[in-house]
């Protein structure tokens, strides 16, 4: 049985369709990566997953249990915990505090593990733990936003645009941790993108977005290898 | 950067016309009283005095900013210091000191020769403001909601103590935490409709609970007495002593028990310090709440909402018990407030106190407890100080607001204190 399933899933935003009966399925322990133009309804299934919007019609199975019905903080206490667009972090808070607020769900008897595995993750969040999160940089910030989701020890991630607005060289560590997250540690990540370069690189499986419909379905490097895909998303080759 | 000449006498000139503008019906024009009742007489040569003083002010500050930036530009520009962290920084020691003085100084004040009558009742409003203001601050400060109608809650508390005595007998102690539960309540339904609100809305709604609240008391005349207020509420005693010369049917009197000659200072004094302690009380607890689940989700909530839920923070929760723990601060504030004057009437629940409150909240520095005593001593005392201004003081009060505004735009104390300290281990 499927980790998460979705079927024909529709959202509205009033007379606006953001998504049109979408189908989408995650296993455990795969990483798979949702691409697709802006306005594709990438981030509106992300958020139907969590509970808010509602979608107006469709199913969500989570480990065998529907999670239409449930609000966002519910779906995060059965284990689904989003990384949000735009990282947001609370910047009038410490690092260290942020990553406290991650453990709000989580088991404190993990608290010290969890906290010595992202730091272990991401060294310079242990230098930085005692500083407003909001004085980071971009970079630093984003590693913030998936450790601070990695401390409730979910069973499903979702990462909605990890490499929003940061240099090609810290998108690559971000993406070598995703990888590795779902490789020692097993997680399984939904992953949205527009990077599709690397985010299809390092899929199991991708689904392609469109008008609030998926148009393509695949393994991760045979999407990348598709010439639609390459020129729809990847038009200048490799970066 | 230097301006040219012509851009500071441009400069002079408008703050001058403004003076003129300003100056004309604030002090060129002045009733007096004569026997054929008022008479408007004016004075033009104070508002000549006026707009000159303001066109030189203007003129010497243009030039004293130009030597400032000189200065500055001189000096070598000083090295940014690395941020060790987990050490305690100097600001964070000079807070805890001013604390441990300020306690220090408050246990002490109503027992040192030079207090008297005045200065312990100015102590307890000063003391009643800090206890409104801080639950004020874990709405406002703390959780990020807006409450410009935070008076409702002090009205409620006030006549809650006010309407138990009156109609079942109940003395002070008892009352205390019945008003601070009724007023939770009210704070948690207030909660309840605006969950969805936010910014202007938010506003708009808390200002109308605060004068809802008002209108009802003023309007039901059978259960509040309208604008004649409900008198005769009993003061505190301490264990069953109470401190007037002829203590009612059934308690004992404090003078003749201790053996200390019968003095009605004993009584503000007591009031004082059951203020006190209630402040002290309220900075512990909420202290305690922010390093608590609750605390810092109420933190967060101010900081980002979505992140909150996706981290399964329940929103609804945070902001309810927001309002229910800061109304029932007000709440004790209210009830001690009905036993100091012994008297309440709608009158003393205007929006003005609500802005009140609020100033101090916002020029303490959202969130910063201490910032909120400070400002509170500042925002009380100030008109007091300047009594002998009379008239004035109220552009006085302005005055030192603007300047603070201008001088710390996030308040007093605007750097927040994380709840967590670590050792040093990381740094």
């Amino acid at each position: 049985m499927s980790l998460l399933q979705l079927t024909g899933v529709r959202t509205n935003y009033g007379p606006i369709e953001a998504l049109r009966g979408v189908d989408v399925t995650v296993e455990q322990g795969e990483i798979v990566t949702l691409i697709g133009a802006n306005g594709a309804g990438k981030s509106t299934l992300l958020m139907t997953i969590c509970g808010q919007p509602k979608p107006a019609a469709g199913s969500i199975i989570f480990d065998g249990q529907s999670i239409v019905d449930l609000p966002p903080h519910e779906t995060a206490k059965l284990g689904i915990a989003q990384v949000p667009e735009g990282r947001r972090i609370f910047p009038r808070m410490t690092v260290f505090e942020n990553l406290q607020l991650g453990a709000t769900l989580g088991d404190p008897a993990n608290f010290d593990a969890d906290i010595a595995y992202c730091f272990d993750l991401f060294p310079i969040l242990q230098k930085r733990r005692d500083q407003r999160a909001g004085t980071l940089s971009g970079g630093e910030q984003q590693m913030l936003a998936i450790s601070r989701a990695l401390m409730s020890r979910p069973r499903l991630l979702l990462l909605d645009e990890p490499s929003l607005g940061l240099a090609p060289l810290i998108i690559r560590r971000i993406f070598d941790v995703i990888a590795d997250l779902n490789k020692t540690r097993g997680m399984t990540i939904l992953l949205v993108e527009q990077n599709a370069y690397h985010a299809l690189k390092l899929a199991h499986r991708a689904y392609v977005l469109a008008q609030g419909q998926v148009v393509l379905q695949g393994a991760g490097p045979e999407l990348l290898a598709n010439p639609e895909v390459r020129a729809a998303y990847l038009e200048g080759g490799a970066h | 950067m230097a301006t040219p000449i012509e851009t500071k006498l441009k400069d002079s000139v408008a703050a001058a016309g403004l003076a003129l503008v300003l100056s004309i019906p604030f002090i060129g024009l002045h009733t007096i009283s004569t026997d054929q009742g008022l008479v408007v007489e004016s004075r033009w040569s104070w508002v000549a005095w006026a707009v000159g003083l303001v066109f030189i002010g203007r003129l010497l500050l243009g030039f004293a900013r130009d030597a400032l930036a000189a200065r500055a530009a001189s000096r070598p520009k000083k090295q940014a210091k690395p941020v060790v962290a987990g050490a305690p920084t100097l600001a964070a020691r000079l807070t805890r000191a001013f604390m441990v003085a300020a306690l220090l100084f408050a246990v002490t004040l109503p027992f040192m020769p030079y207090s008297d009558r005045y200065i312990i009742d100015l102590g307890t409003t000063v003391l009643i403001y800090i206890l409104l203001a801080l639950g004020l601050n874990v709405t406002v400060g703390l959780a990020g909601l807006l409450d410009l109608g935070f008076v409702a809650f002090y009205a409620i508390g006030a006549y809650s103590f006010a309407l138990l005595s009156k109609f079942f007998g109940l003395d002070f102690w008892v009352c205390l935490p019945l008003s601070g539960l009724i007023a939770a309540l009210f704070g948690a339904v207030l909660s309840l409709p605006i969950l969805r609100l936010r910014g202007d809305y938010l506003a708009i709604v808390t200002l109308g609970f605060g004068e809802i609240t008002r209108i009802v008391i003023l309007n039901w005349q059978g259960l509040t007495g309208g604008p004649n207020g409900v008198s005769g509420i009993p003061r505190p005693g301490l264990f069953g002593l109470s401190f007037d010369r002829r203590p009612p049917e059934g308690m004992g009197s404090f003078h003749e028990v201790t053996g200390i000659s019968f003095s009605g200072e004993h009584r503000l004094m007591f009031l004082y310090l059951i203020v006190l302690a209630l402040v002290c009380l309220a900075v512990w607890v909420i202290n305690r709440l922010r390093a608590l689940p609750v605390g810092r989700a109420w933190e967060a909530l101010r900081e980002d909402e979505i992140a909150c839920r996706s981290l399964g923070i329940n929103p609804t929760a945070s902001k309810v018990s927001a309002y229910a723990i800061g109304g029932m601060m007000g709440g004790f504030a209210g009830c001690f407030f009905a036993a100091r004057q012994g008297f309440v009437s709608p009158e003393s629940f205007g929006f003005i106190e609500s802005a009140l409150i609020l100033a101090i909240v916002v020029l303490g520095g959202m969130g910063s407890q201490v910032g909120v005593v400070i400002a509170a001593l500042f925002i009380v005392m100030l008109p007091e100080l300047g009594r002998e201004f009379a008239d004035y003081r109220m552009i006085v009060f302005g005055l030192a607001m603007i300047t603070i505004m201008v001088w710390r735009p996030g308040g007093l104390l605007s750097t927040r204190v994380p709840t967590v300290k670590l050792d040093q281990k990381g740094a």
